[in-house]
């Protein structure tokens, strides 16, 4: 899908917007920001190394999540210099978790090893087939993303962990700003081409699952443990509902699109149904 | 609208809204858990709109994000039908 040179100066321009905010008042470092020398072992307990495990391996994604980013914007300077940005900073998020799990005596090294080594083995396919639809999967995705860390924020806030605390900190608040972001592209798509993005934001939705869901070993597992995922409510509540609020439609006019897009496939299978044994008498 | 009736409404709403799972649908109680029947979000808001457009009503969007059981979508529909229905004679008291 070829983008007008207006569209790409607005995306441009809200590169900067964000490129700004995140130089100036978002950047960390793992070295300076995290008070490692207060870390307390004793907070923790193996449901939490399975939680940061599991946010460590999804973090691992990175190559994965960036090529699929890269190949879908290299034409627009805007999108593509986000996906590099978000690309370092999604990096920081795997270091951090990785450190925490390591100096925290909650994975040896070894074990370390060998669960990266597992999550390597597997390559994330990206559910979005277009710069648009990567733009609504990574809003709905970095809002979850968001909720999940600023819960283990409060938890860790609550049971005196300050280094965890501040690992999901600021974490989270990188994934806030990219869901920022993001909401701003679904924003001008909506503007540009309100069927075809409702038509995409209805297909991203429906078949929604964090990027983990198919690829972290015994990933079910880990979603019984409180905190590794959402409950449905807190999706519905503050991801599905405020997302579709800020991309300017409703619950019911994605449920509108998302019944027609029903009615069409199985109008599809019922044609096709009844158009092979028409195909199968053509050949012989 | 009897109990019985709301029951009935919420089930006919879960079938549209998720045909494969029908045969379990059709045993729900007031107690069952919608996770438990594998009603996912979407599965949510495509029986609320079913129930919506019968009723015509427009359930509020915090209210409806709670609903986890049957009993919280029927509360949800009566408190609709209340309103409705002290609106009705509201409208025929004047």
């Amino acid at each position: 899908m070829s983008v007008d040179r207006i569209r790409k100066e607005r995306m441009y321009r809200t590169y900067m917007e964000f490129f700004e905010i995140a130089e100036k008042k978002r950047r960390w470092n793992i070295w300076d920001d995290i008070p490692w020398e207060k870390l307390n072992p004793a907070l923790n307990d193996e449901a939490d190394a399975v939680r940061i495990e599991t946010f460590c391996g999804v973090e691992l994604y990175v190559p994965d999540y960036t090529a699929h980013g890269f190949n879908m914007s290299r034409s627009i300077f805007g999108q593509a210099w986000f996906a590099a940005n978000w690309g370092y900073e999604e990096s920081k998020h795997a270091l951090a978790f990785r450190e925490y799990l390591v100096r925290s005596g909650l994975r040896t090294q070894d074990q370390y090893m060998d669960y990266e080594d597992q999550i390597l083995s597997k390559v994330w396919i990206s559910p979005a087939s277009t710069m648009r639809q990567t733009s609504i999967y990574g809003a709905f995705q970095e809002i979850a993303t968001y909720l999940i860390y600023h819960q283990q924020y409060q938890k860790a806030l609550r049971e005196g962990n300050e280094v965890l605390a501040r690992v999901v900190q600021l974490t989270g608040r990188d994934e806030a700003a990219h869901c920022g972001f993001y909401r701003k592209l679904v924003a001008f798509e909506m503007e540009d081409d309100p069927q075809g993005t409702m038509e995409d934001l209805a297909q991203i939705v429906k078949n929604f699952q964090m990027p983990g869901a198919a690829l972290i070993p015994d990933y079910e597992k880990r979603v019984q443990i409180e905190g590794v995922g959402l409950t449905r409510q807190q999706f519905m509540a503050h991801a599905i509902l405020p997302t579709l609020r800020s991309f300017g439609t409703t619950r019911s006019d994605l449920i509108k699109i998302i019944r027609a897009q029903e009615a069409r496939k199985k109008e599809r299978r019922e044609r096709d149904g009844e158009a092979a044994p028409a195909a199968l008498v053509a050949a012989e | 609208m009897s109990e019985e009736e709301i029951l009935a409404l919420i089930r006919e709403a879960l079938v549209y809204a998720a045909p494969d799972k029908a045969a379990q649908l059709d045993r729900i109680e007031w107690s069952s858990s919608l996770s438990n029947l594998g009603i996912d979000s979407i599965g949510l808001l495509d029986a609320s709109s079913y129930i919506e457009d019968k009723l015509a009503a427009h359930f509020p969007d915090d209210k409806l994000a709670r609903v986890e059981l049957v009993s919280d979508f029927g509360a949800l529909m009566r408190q609709h039908l209340q309103s409705n229905g002290h609106q009705d004679e509201r409208r025929q008291s004047l």
